[in-house]
């Protein structure tokens, strides 16, 4: 039979072995379950950079919008094409649409925001509004 | 993020300080056909030359770094993936072969197909032409 090692080895340890699973591939797969990507976030002073998890997707397949300081990323994860005659023995992995909003912590340059894709990770760089930038003040002496 | 992803971020947090790696199972997907069985693999972040892909006494095993780079000159702000190895097994099913075993990685998907033994591939039969007798 072909089957994940490890589920063979789950069946010993019965249901809790079962749910631990469950939770391990709900969060590997990146809240699969919730069709939602998971996200890292980076930044600095001068920009945001998103990273999201799609593998699978194809880069024409990815959606970014960003309107009133929001960030959405849509993405369409296709299921393995099967012929008529196939089956799927075992299914753990998140297909249909994914949806990410992400409220962000400034204004940014919408022409300036650029988006990679690469390997399965999505990393979206959003530049800030210049003007928003903390300016120092510099006190002069009297 | 939902509370169970952040339990299982706390949880994983905790599996750092007590291993030097941490090892994550990626998601997968197992499908027969006629002429095989494919296993697909979610394995973001992963390049083509990054990942191992071994036969064993009819063990089938995946590894490859689980690769996260943090942007030059940014801090982590939030984090829900962090990297270490992928690494997950799957046993052999008799009837495939594990000789012409083939794997492509696109997109962090990886697929591996094995093809049935040739024995175990459906065989179409000729029927002989009306009134001829078999030999």
């Amino acid at each position: 039979m072909f089957w994940p090692m490890i589920d063979v080895l789950n069946q010993e340890f019965g249901d809790l072995g079962r749910i631990a699973e469950e939770l391990q591939s709900r969060f590997y797969s990146g809240g699969a379950k919730e069709a939602e990507p998971a996200l890292n976030v980076y930044g600095n002073e001068h920009e945001l950079v998103v990273s999201a998890e799609l593998p699978g997707a194809k880069p024409d397949d990815i959606k970014i919008s960003v309107a009133d300081k929001v960030l959405t990323l849509e993405a369409e994860l296709k299921a393995v094409d099967l012929g008529e005659e196939d089956v799927f023995l075992h299914r753990e992995r998140t297909y249909g649409s994914v949806k990410r909003s992400l409220r962000l912590p400034f204004g940014v340059r919408d022409n300036d925001v650029k988006a990679a894709y690469r390997d399965g990770i999505l990393s979206i760089t959003l530049p800030r509004v210049e003007e928003e930038k903390p300016h120092v003040i510099k006190v002069e002496a009297s | 993020m939902t509370t169970t992803q952040a339990k299982n971020v706390a949880k994983n947090e905790v599996c750092e300080s007590a291993q030097a790696e941490r090892v994550f199972r990626p998601a997968a997907d197992l499908y027969e056909t006629l002429e095989g069985y494919g296993v697909v693999l979610n394995i973001p972040g992963v390049g083509q030359n990054d990942v191992n892909v071994t036969v064993e006494r009819g063990i089938l095993s995946v590894q490859a770094p689980y690769k996260v780079d943090v942007p030059e000159g940014s801090r982590i702000l939030h984090r829900e993936f962090v990297g270490g190895s992928f690494q997950r097994s799957f046993r052999i099913p008799d009837d495939a072969g594990s000789d012409a075993i083939r794997a492509n990685l696109q997109n962090g998907q990886l697929t591996i197909v094995l093809p049935k033994k040739a024995e175990s591939r459906p065989r179409r039969i000729s029927l002989n032409a009306e009134g001829e007798a078999p030999v």
